[in-house]
């Protein structure tokens, strides 16, 4: 029964892996057909003006005492760039059959990666059940689970805060961790040693695994945000028009700091969480809360860069360097999860 | 938040004032509780604590640090020499966390003084020009100014805003109908529980801070090893290693004692983590204090006694052979259990008998207890599973002086082997034997005699007190609460104005959100929007503070009287 069960969600997590990969295809599809598409600004030039007529249309209606409902505004500036696009040379047209294939290939994207999280959460759920408790005893088991997670708060997220953009990174950075994790870190189904059984565990490393899958959003949106406002700099520098890159497709920088901002603030206080139960974990079971064992002083460690990366974002002077500051804010993280398990030994090197 | 940057901005002046050492300390005083300051601080922090992680520190794993010590002696020397050993304990990294703790209260006492005065004063009054702000609507309605200024007034208490209702002065009363001054107005303000978090949070970290110190000035810690059968009772002498706080004596001890009846441990067997333990436990008799009654307790992992302010915990298992050894003479020298230690995972353990009651000399022995002995071709006898299967020791004698009498303390798992000769074989070679349970040897020369009886298991106790504990505890979950509110609540301020303009109540509403001290107030044009909800302009779409707002106005708007008919943006 219970090997079955292993062998299931092994299945599970290789039918993932593939499913993740076609995902990136599909998203990599989306970026190449939007890769000519013209300068941003000229279609927002386009928008503008139509915008302006609608909204002199809708005041002359309200002047007319009629109570033409606002909403309807949305759905006039439709109709006129629809028609101005359909309206312009072969070449616009063209233009607009791409990106109609652009938003197509992404929409596969999001169901491919929506289809491999479902593929992914029957692989942790199977495995936990084999094994006969949580699933996150060592790194094999941490990987699948926190690509799980970082695959649902992408989904969960993306309407939310529009993250479509990052369908390419993360399906990208998905396919990488599962390829290691199924063929670097995997470990077969095996017990927990006694410390582990707790469930203090359980909060902790859900916690942790939650806060970390959030983290991992912010740090791709931060990464983005760097490369974004460098490319902005240039191009004021330069004076060149946008160019059809990845880049260009991108909401502004600032944008995405405030996209990055709001993941990173939503998961400091899941880790700060994550700390205080894995210090009342740690008082249960080795009779001390904090012992500056490596791990606990990397998490700490981690803790301090990110409190450090939301005082930046209030700090005069500073407001340029908190992508950077999130970045090693995560580099430490990471180096929590795989270096201190693999150089530096100490309690927590369970894995 | 706006307050607190022109303030830092205001500090961080490059160059400090001429002179007066009233304004070098005001100076210094500003520079160190600015936040640039409390910033660089916790990056100095985050830095100064990674090579606590790298090099072994004494506090967390003292044997691992001898022997680093052994292999590296002039590198220890420097480490030592910075307190790299002992990071955490270091006055260095407590010059940081010090001085963070100075800027934090310098930076957060004056700041709780001033919310304090917002919390008490009323909303600010209306802006001049409504249409500035970020989020904003107009709109005509038949519904009289005081109808609508109640509505108002009401929506925004509904919505928990506190709210200031102002009447126009005489000089703008019947003001000009663009509705952006004149008229009365509705000043509302929310989320003052956002910057009490963040103090909560801050004064929260320093009530952790105290947990901890006081943790390490008045609590103990140490560890003793107890053979199943045998007892402990909490004096000072039966601890094999102990550390207490600098306000805590020795006589503060609780007086309980406790026994160690059965010890059980479970391993796995097969597949990649063969050999870990699964579980295990201890029966324990425990007595408060001499008189009281005995009870029994199961002591397992994440599961300690609590006992008269103490915790007990199980923290360690291993072996103790147990030898019967008679002397030249003929008489029984020795009988009992000896602690062995654990070398491996697989418990392949060392240890000593030394008997100083053996006649005519003095009998040591070394080697090691192998609780699965297996012959390994390249590395010679091994244990191959922690569980006792086919248990055996390997041991080489010495006799003459223990040297025990001298009265220095000594290791009680190693040999002083300056006065002790070892036995040798008839061909040289060191006298070797090995046992298994039962057998037992003739020494050479006639010096007596050692039979390997069997094995008892010890277990190794840590007894804690920490005082301090729940004091941090309570601070942690403080900094929680407050993180959250801090980061949750928005703070809004929401203006509603109401004037006349041709025979009709024209009714504006603006709001701000403080919120977010990145988020620089901006205007959200009509064009900006409806491209948003073409869903053309990315860049648009992503401004999620200002969204909600907007958002928030809107439901405000559709709750007042006569919210249909929107006035253009030009007319603003
Ligand atoms: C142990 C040291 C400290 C830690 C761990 C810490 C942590 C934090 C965190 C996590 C926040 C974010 C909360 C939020 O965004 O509302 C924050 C905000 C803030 N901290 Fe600290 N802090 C520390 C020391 C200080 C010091 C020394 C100052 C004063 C100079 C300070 C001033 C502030 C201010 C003004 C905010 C609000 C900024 C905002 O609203 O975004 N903090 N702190």
């Amino acid at each position: 029964m219970s090997t079955m069960l292993a062998s299931l969600s092994d299945n599970f997590v290789h039918a993932a892996t593939v499913v993740v990969a076609l995902g990136m295809l599909a998203h990599a599809g989306e970026w190449a057909f939007t890769r000519e598409r013209r300068s941003a600004a000229r279609s927002a030039a386009r928008l503008a003006s139509t915008t302006r007529q609608t909204s002199d249309a809708a005041t002359a209606s309200a002047a007319a005492g009629g109570s033409a409902a606002a909403d309807s505004a949305g759905v006039a500036v439709l109709t006129p760039t629809a028609e101005v696009a359909g309206g312009e040379g072969a070449g616009e047209r063209g233009e607009s059959d791409r990106s109609d294939r652009a938003a197509m290939f992404g929409r596969i994207g999001v169901a491919l990666t929506l289809l491999a999280t479902v593929l992914l959460g029957a692989g942790v759920v199977t495995r936990g059940i084999a094994a006969d408790r949580v699933p996150w005893s060592n790194l094999y088991e941490f990987a699948i689970t926190g690509s799980f997670m970082v695959s649902v708060a992408y989904l969960v997220t993306l309407r939310r805060l529009r993250l479509d953009f990052l369908g390419l990174p993360i399906t990208g950075f998905l396919l990488v961790i599962l390829g290691i994790a199924t063929t670097v870190l995997y470990t077969p189904v095996s017990g927990l040693i006694p410390a582990l059984q707790s469930y203090w565990l359980v909060i902790h490393v859900s916690a942790a695994v939650i806060a970390t899958s959030v983290f991992t959003l912010g740090a791709i949106a931060s990464l983005l945000q760097i490369l974004k406002a460098r490319e902005e700099r240039r191009l004021i520098a330069t004076g060149a028009s946008p160019a059809g890159s990845y880049l260009a497709r991108l909401p502004s920088a600032e944008a995405i700091d405030r996209i990055a901002y709001r993941l990173n603030a939503f998961a400091f206080p899941v880790w700060t969480f994550a700390l205080i139960a894995g210090a009342i974990w740690a008082a249960a079971a080795w009779g001390r809360y904090w012992g500056w064992d490596p791990k606990e002083t990397w998490m700490f460690i981690t803790w301090v860069c990110y409190a450090a990366y939301l005082h930046a974002r209030s700090t005069a002077g500073w407001r340029s360097k908190v992508s950077g500051i999130a970045l090693v804010a995560y580099g430490a993280l990471l180096f929590n999860l795989v270096g201190v398990n693999f150089f530096i030994s100490g309690l927590h090197s369970y894995a | 938040m706006t307050q607190t940057q022109e303030r830092t901005r205001a500090s961080g002046a490059p160059n400090p004032p001429a002179l007066g050492p009233l304004e070098l300390a005001r100076w210094a005083w500003r520079q160190l509780t600015s936040m640039r300051t409390a910033l660089l601080l916790l990056f100095l922090l985050a830095l100064a604590s990674v090579p606590g992680s790298i090099i072994p520190q004494r506090q967390v794993n003292p044997v691992v640090v001898a022997d680093f010590i052994r292999a590296n002696p002039e590198l220890s020397k420097w480490y030592d020499r910075f307190g790299l050993f002992d990071v955490f304990s270091t006055p260095w990294f407590a010059a940081i966390y010090l001085l963070l703790l100075v800027s934090l209260l310098g930076c957060i006492l004056p700041r709780a003084a001033q919310h304090w005065q917002v919390m008490r004063a009323r909303p600010p009054a209306a802006p001049r020009h409504l249409n500035r702000m970020p989020g904003h609507r107009s709109w005509t309605t038949d519904a009289s100014p005081a109808e609508a200024l109640a509505a108002a007034k009401e929506q925004l208490m509904a919505r928990r805003y506190r709210v200031v209702v102002d009447q126009p002065t005489d000089e703008s009363a019947g003001g000009s109908a663009s509705g952006s001054s004149g008229g009365a107005s509705v000043a509302a303000e929310r989320g003052y529980l956002r910057e009490i978090g963040n103090l909560l949070f801050h004064v929260a970290i320093v009530v952790v801070l105290v947990g901890v110190a006081i943790g390490s000035l008045f609590g103990f810690r140490g560890t003793a090893l107890v053979v199943v059968g045998n007892g402990f009772a909490n004096t000072i002498t039966q601890y094999d290693g102990y550390q207490s706080g600098a306000l805590f004596t020795d006589k503060q001890l609780p007086p309980f004692a406790l026994t160690v009846k059965k010890f059980m441990v479970k391993f796995e067997t097969q597949g990649e983590a063969r050999g870990s333990a699964r579980e295990f436990g201890a029966t324990l008799d425990v007595t408060a204090e001499p008189g009281a009654p005995v009870r029994e307790y199961d002591l397992r992992v994440n599961h300690p006694l609590q006992v008269d302010g103490a915790e007990v915990h199980l923290i360690g298992h291993g072996y103790a052979p147990r030898f019967t050894v008679r002397d030249g003479n003929g008489e029984v020298a020795f009988s009992g259990p000896v602690p062995f230690l654990p070398q491996d995972a697989m418990f392949s353990s060392t240890g000593v008998v030394k008997v100083p009651d053996a006649r005519p000399k003095q009998l040591g022995f070394q080697g090691f207890f192998l609780p699965t002995a297996i012959i390994d071709q390249r590395r010679g006898p091994t244990s191959a599973f922690p569980d006792a299967v086919r248990p055996a020791v390997f041991l080489t004698g010495y006799q003459g002086d223990l040297g025990l009498d001298n009265g220095a303390p000594q290791s009680v798992y190693r040999l002083d082997q300056t006065r002790l000769t070892q036995f040798r074989a008839s061909d040289g070679q060191p006298w070797r034997l090995q046992l298994t349970p039962g057998q037992s040897a003739r020494l050479p020369d006639g010096a007596g005699s050692i039979t390997f009886d069997g094995y008892t298991r010890w277990v190794n106790l840590q007894i804690s007190r920490n005082p301090g504990a729940p004091i941090a505890l309570v601070g942690a979950v403080c900094a929680l609460g407050g993180l959250l509110l801090s980061l949750v609540v928005r703070r809004r301020r929401i203006w509603v104005r109401v004037t006349e303009a041709d025979g009709r109540t024209v009714v504006a509403i603006a709001g701000l959100d403080k919120s977010d001290p990145a988020l620089a107030p901006r205007v959200v044009g009509q064009a900006e929007r409806s491209a948003r909800e073409a869903g053309a302009e990315r860049d648009a779409t992503t401004r999620t503070g200002e969204t909600d707002l907007t958002a928030e106005i809107d439901r405000i708007t559709a709750d007042l009287p006569g919210s249909a008919a929107t006035v253009g943006e030009e007319h603003l």
